[in-house]
């Protein structure tokens, strides 16, 4: 045993006491910052994004703004992708792009947008959902598309390489 | 059984406790003479707060209100069943639901009561949850500030204890999952926990009677969980609190023992599981759980009280679920549950440290101060565990947090005072373990902060995901109109994450 320790001064535990409050000084500060940048009017636009990349990356935010923005939910678009056009460009309807991609969420929003099974592309909505084996997908259409969701007969499957190009208009 | 006398008291305060609050000029419990700098660090702690408080307070404020979750809560207050508000009269059929107990298993009348006199006051949605938001807001400031100000914070090591203390109180999940929106009923029980508290432990005035039953009926009437005020009123004046009287007491045991026979009289039939159940590495639907464990269910419920307790105190089990554990045998760990439960298992043992040296310090001197808030702990971890007997939620430990923090205070002011009782090594050992903690604490403070806008977040997705959904799946008109009137605030753009997006994937839970 050696001798016995002195104890720290009390300038030491002023010391220690700061460094204690500093985490909490140090986050006051950090958060201060951050809700100061918060306060900057510099929203990511919802331009910065494709719409059709929004669909089909499940960002529906994005997505819905651009349809708050005057994007027609109806109109068809253009698509390019080595699964599913065999990288061709396709104009199809955003929602069989939402399909295809397997993005329910997308699916779901713009079907609360007015995406409507009553419109020529979207009829067949159901019919790539089932030939793509997306059950939960289908399921929605099938529970938000109302009836219309059954009523139109299913395409042929002629590019199997690229299912899209069998629900081109 | 007599409660003994308090040793001594000098403006409602306890001499021999020399705790944070101990009486002007006796010594503290770092060792320093106690400064009239109470103002001062006071007001200080309060700024160092203050851009967390905003941060939450503006993240509640533009949040939304989810679809679902609303329109039921309006229905329940018996909002949606009087679109017009045009009968408004205390033989009101739907004021007499609000408060008949055999309604519906929860029972938080004065939480519907709430919808139900903002709708009746306004007669505007818009204006009623405009209300709401004010009275969320508020509840959360009241609680916050209520908390920094009964500290009566004098010196500088004990502003760095208020300020863990703070990390503690809002970092615990029992703080976090109560800013759900529209769901402040805990939070309201909290912020009269600490008013109850603070009273109980101020010298006694004709008021503090009425005020004490008046709050704890009130956290009773927003939420069961309001019962554990019970045991923390009783044992507090058993134990000599300054601030009640053996009728204050009665009263309140009485009114709980009438609101208790009133409850079990009109259980009827409820299910012996109301939600879906924790256990282990799962959840059991509810279903399930009554047809595993609904003969002999008391094991169970013996199972989710402890899970409760164990949340408050380790931070795991959550939901009464093993999820950091399994995320462990998964080697799927992130390092945000090893900050949460190495923060929550090292304020524990710091607190059981605490609680050694409190009751050895005062056995031979009875009941004083910081012993009673030992006491009140004990009583509020053990009445939330019980209450939470049915199903472990993180959200159910809300209650006990209040006594979790106020105990984090003393212990952390105890530590620091004693720096200066052993050697150099000691008081290396003993900072770098309180710094450790402060850190781990304030990052779980900066992700509560965070969390009102990751539920905005996750609430616009639900509105703009799910409207079709929702349109179809009720028919009634009144539930039409309502969704039709809260639709723009659910689609109004959300409020960003303050925590950069960098960041996101290591802070917070999944």
């Amino acid at each position: 045993m050696g001798a016995p320790a002195l104890p720290p001064s009390p300038r030491a535990c002023r010391a220690a006491a700061l460094a204690v409050a500093a985490p909490a000084i140090i986050a006051a500060c950090i958060l201060g910052w951050w809700d100061l940048r918060l306060a900057r009017p510099d929203r990511e636009p919802a331009q910065s994004i494709a719409f059709v990349d929004a669909l089909r990356e499940n960002r529906i935010e994005p997505a819905f703004e651009r349809i708050r923005a005057g994007q027609d939910v109806n109109a068809p678009v253009v698509v390019r992708d080595r699964r599913l056009t065999g990288g061709d460009d396709v104009r199809v309807r955003p929602l069989l792009i939402a399909v295809a991609y397997g993005m329910d969420d997308s699916v779901k929003m713009l079907m609360s947008s007015g995406a409507t099974l009553e419109v020529p592309g979207n009829r067949l909505a159901l019919c790539l959902a089932r030939q793509l084996g997306q059950t939960k997908i289908a399921a929605i259409l099938v529970q938000d598309g109302g009836p219309t969701a059954e009523s139109s007969p299913c395409p042929e499957v002629s590019h199997p390489g690229a299912p899209l190009k069998d629900y081109l208009e | 059984m007599i409660p003994p006398e308090p040793v001594l008291t000098v403006r409602g305060q306890d001499a021999p406790s020399a705790g944070p609050h101990g009486a002007a000029g006796r010594p503290t419990a770092d060792g320093s003479a106690r400064r009239p700098a109470v103002g001062v660090y006071r007001w200080a702690v309060l700024l160092t707060a203050l851009p967390l408080l905003y941060t939450l307070s503006s993240g509640m404020w533009k949040a939304s209100f989810p679809i679902s979750e609303t329109v039921s809560i309006l229905a329940d207050a018996g909002v949606l069943q009087d679109t017009s508000a045009s009968s408004h009269s205390l033989r009101d059929p739907r004021l007499a639901s609000i408060f008949n107990p055999a309604t519906r298993s929860w029972y938080r009348p004065f939480y519907w009561m709430t919808w139900y006199g903002f709708w009746h006051a306004t007669h505007s949605l818009e204006a009623t949850l405009r209300l709401f938001r004010v009275l969320e807001v508020l509840t959360v400031v009241l609680l916050i500030g209520g908390f920094l100000w009964h500290l009566d914070v004098d010196s500088f090591p004990r502003y760095a204890a208020a300020l863990l203390a703070l990390a503690v109180l809002v970092g615990m999940p029992g703080f976090r999952e109560n800013l759900e929106i529209p769901l402040p009923m805990t939070l309201v029980g909290m912020a009269l926990a600490l008013g109850v508290w603070a009273v109980l432990e101020r010298e006694h005035r004709s008021w503090h009677g009425f005020a004490i039953v008046a709050m704890t009926a009130v956290a009773v009437g927003f939420k069961e969980q309001g019962l554990v005020l019970v045991p923390v009123v009783v044992g507090a004046w058993w134990a000599g609190a300054p601030g009640i009287r053996r009728h204050t007491a009665l009263a309140t045991v009485v009114l709980t023992v009438a609101y208790l026979a009133m409850r079990f009289g009109t259980a009827g039939s409820w299910s012996p599981f109301e939600q879906s159940v924790g256990l282990g590495f799962a959840q059991v639907p509810a279903s399930d759980a009554v047809a595993r464990f609904g003969a002999f269910p008391y094991g169970i419920y013996l199972y989710n009280a402890s899970a409760t307790v164990a949340n408050v105190l380790f931070s795991e089990p959550g939901d009464g679920v093993f999820r950091y554990i399994r995320a462990g045998l998964d080697g799927r760990l992130r390092p945000w549950a090893i900050v949460e439960v190495l923060t929550s298992t090292t304020s524990s043992a710091l607190l059981v440290w605490w609680a050694v040296r409190t009751w050895r310090r005062d056995r031979s001197v009875g009941w004083t101060r910081e012993s009673r808030l030992l006491l009140a702990l004990v009583l509020a971890l053990g009445a939330t565990g019980a209450l939470g007997f049915n199903y472990a939620r993180d959200r159910l430990g809300g209650m006990a947090v209040v006594f979790y923090a106020l105990a984090s205070y003393d212990a952390v002011a105890a530590a620091t005072g004693s720096l200066r009782e052993g050697g150099v090594r000691r008081f290396a050992c003993v900072v770098a373990l309180l710094v450790m903690l402060s850190a781990g604490w304030q990052l779980r403070a900066v992700v509560t902060a965070d969390y009102p806008r990751l539920g905005a977040l996750r609430s616009h997705r639900e509105w703009i995901a799910t409207r079709q959904h929702q349109r179809l799946a009720h028919d009634s008109g009144a539930w039409q109109m309502v969704f039709a009137a809260m639709e723009s605030q659910g689609l109004a753009l959300p409020p960003r994450r303050v925590i950069p997006e960098t960041w996101q994937r290591w802070l917070g839970p999944d």
